[in-house]
């Protein structure tokens, strides 16, 4: 079992984020910001200006000609896609290592993130376009804590596994009853430390049980079916396999059919084989 | 040792002793490799969904993502590569699925049920399989002697 004490120690000894990311996702969130406001934040980055407009020229996007100024790249990828670059390119160092606890190689954290991250848009694409921005940053984010737990994991793996097949627990649970606490958990303490807004912190939490959200509902549902989708479809999946329970709360709370989603599933593979150049990018 | 990789919504066709066909991250996707003895003709589909109705326009572009327009490729294409189809030799590994007491999310099984229903109407019997469960798998096949192994999570391996 993790005491609170020492889960705290391993919080405190993750990085903070940039100021600029925080910025740019509390600027995301205000109504009145221009996209001249964004440019200007991050024009003074040239690195980050560059990577950004090497995503715009990525095959990802596809568009027709070469962008070559941040505002021209505003116009076409709008504010949530490129605060997201920025946020994934800030994550992708915790993500990119090798988390052996989940029998992730080095690489296949980061593409669960973002691989949820891709199919969490497109649900809320047809759940609710307004939030599928902010899809996109949770879904990046929901597997954040797997980074902290990884290595409690690791010593108690076989127990973890035991569990799961003899008792036919989800995964988490298992971790609830072994390791004291949950990836989801830690990962809402992560973000928390973070200074991350409440609906994201929350998403991380709720995302295996989206029904007990309060904030934003909607948006930790899309979260749960994202998750969902992207485990289904094998990728970046660990030694924690599918064991995660499906609600389907979430579907009608949000409206849409499991039909839709398999219907789904056949765009994201073709958007998922895009973004791994945008993996390669950040 | 040639290795080939079969993507998701692919499928890949090989032949004879040092080669071998692998395809990873196996979530509730199916991969059916099939082998010739004689030949040594083996190939193997990783698909995602069972039907093509689902996208008719897609399965047009690249039916290897269905079951019901990938699988009939694959043995065509082994067959004129020189397997013949009273020697096959089926093997199954994938469709797992979510934990879903609903059963609505249950892709895995569906995905399993249209290979299923395909080789009855085709009166082809499964050698063998690993189907099912909440686990990720690998599947490799070694085209020398047609042995398959999946790989699953914690590195255990089982013979099919």
């Amino acid at each position: 079992m993790i005491s609170i004490e020492e889960l705290k120690e391993r919080v405190e000894e993750i990085p903070p984020l940039p100021d600029l990311v925080l910025r740019l996702l509390d600027m995301c969130r205000d109504p009145d910001i221009a996209p001249r406001d964004i440019v200007e934040v991050i024009k003074h980055d040239p690195a980050l200006t560059m990577n950004v407009l090497r995503l715009c020229n990525s095959t990802f996007y596809g568009l027709p000609r070469k962008i070559s100024s941040l505002q021209e790249a505003m116009v076409y990828i709008g504010t949530d896609a490129l605060v997201n670059f920025v946020l994934a390119g800030h994550l992708s160092r915790y993500y990119r290592k090798r988390q052996d606890g989940y029998g992730l190689d080095e690489g296949m954290l980061w593409r669960n993130a973002v691989g949820t991250a891709i199919c969490s848009q497109r649900v809320a694409e047809i759940a609710d376009r307004s939030l599928s921005g902010s899809a996109f940053t949770c879904g990046l984010l929901h597997c954040i804590g797997k980074i902290i737990l990884n290595a409690y994991v690791a010593e108690e793996f076989q127990k973890l596994l035991d569990l799961v097949e003899r008792t036919g627990i989800p995964f988490v649970q298992a971790e609830r009853e072994i390791l004291g606490f949950t990836h989801a958990q830690i990962g809402a303490v992560v973000a928390d430390h973070w200074g991350l807004p409440p609906e994201i912190v929350e998403s991380i939490r709720y995302y295996n049980d989206p029904l007990r959200a309060t904030t934003n509902q909607k948006l930790v549902a899309i979260v749960h079916v994202g998750s969902i989708l992207c485990i289904s479809f094998g990728i970046g999946v660990g030694s924690d396999g599918l064991a995660y329970i499906f609600h389907p709360g979430a579907l009608n709370l949000l409206e849409i059919r499991v039909d839709d989603l398999f219907a789904l599933s056949i765009e994201i593979h073709d958007q998922f084989k895009n973004a791994e150049e945008i993996l390669s990018l950040v | 040792m040639a290795n080939t990789v079969v993507d998701i919504a692919d499928m890949k066709i090989a032949q004879g002793k040092g080669n071998e066909l692998v395809t990873y991250a196996l979530g509730s996707c199916i991969a059916v490799a099939i082998y010739d003895p004689v030949s040594q003709v083996g190939g193997m589909i990783h698909y995602m969904l069972p039907e093509a109705s689902l996208n008719p326009n897609k399965a047009r572009e690249n039916p290897f993502m269905f079951a019901d327009s990938g699988i009939p490729l694959l043995f065509r294409e082994a067959y004129q590569r020189g397997a013949d189809r009273s020697r096959i030799q089926i093997k199954l590994a994938g469709g797992a699925n979510v934990m879903d007491s609903s059963n609505f999310f249950n892709i895995g099984k569906r995905n399993y049920l249209a290979a299923r229903k395909l080789f009855y109407k085709n009166n082809l019997l499964i050698s063998a399989e690993l189907v099912g469960g909440v686990s990720g798998k690998n599947m490799r096949m070694e085209l020398g002697g047609g042995q398959v192994e999946i790989k699953l999570p914690g590195g255990e391996v089982r013979i099919l």
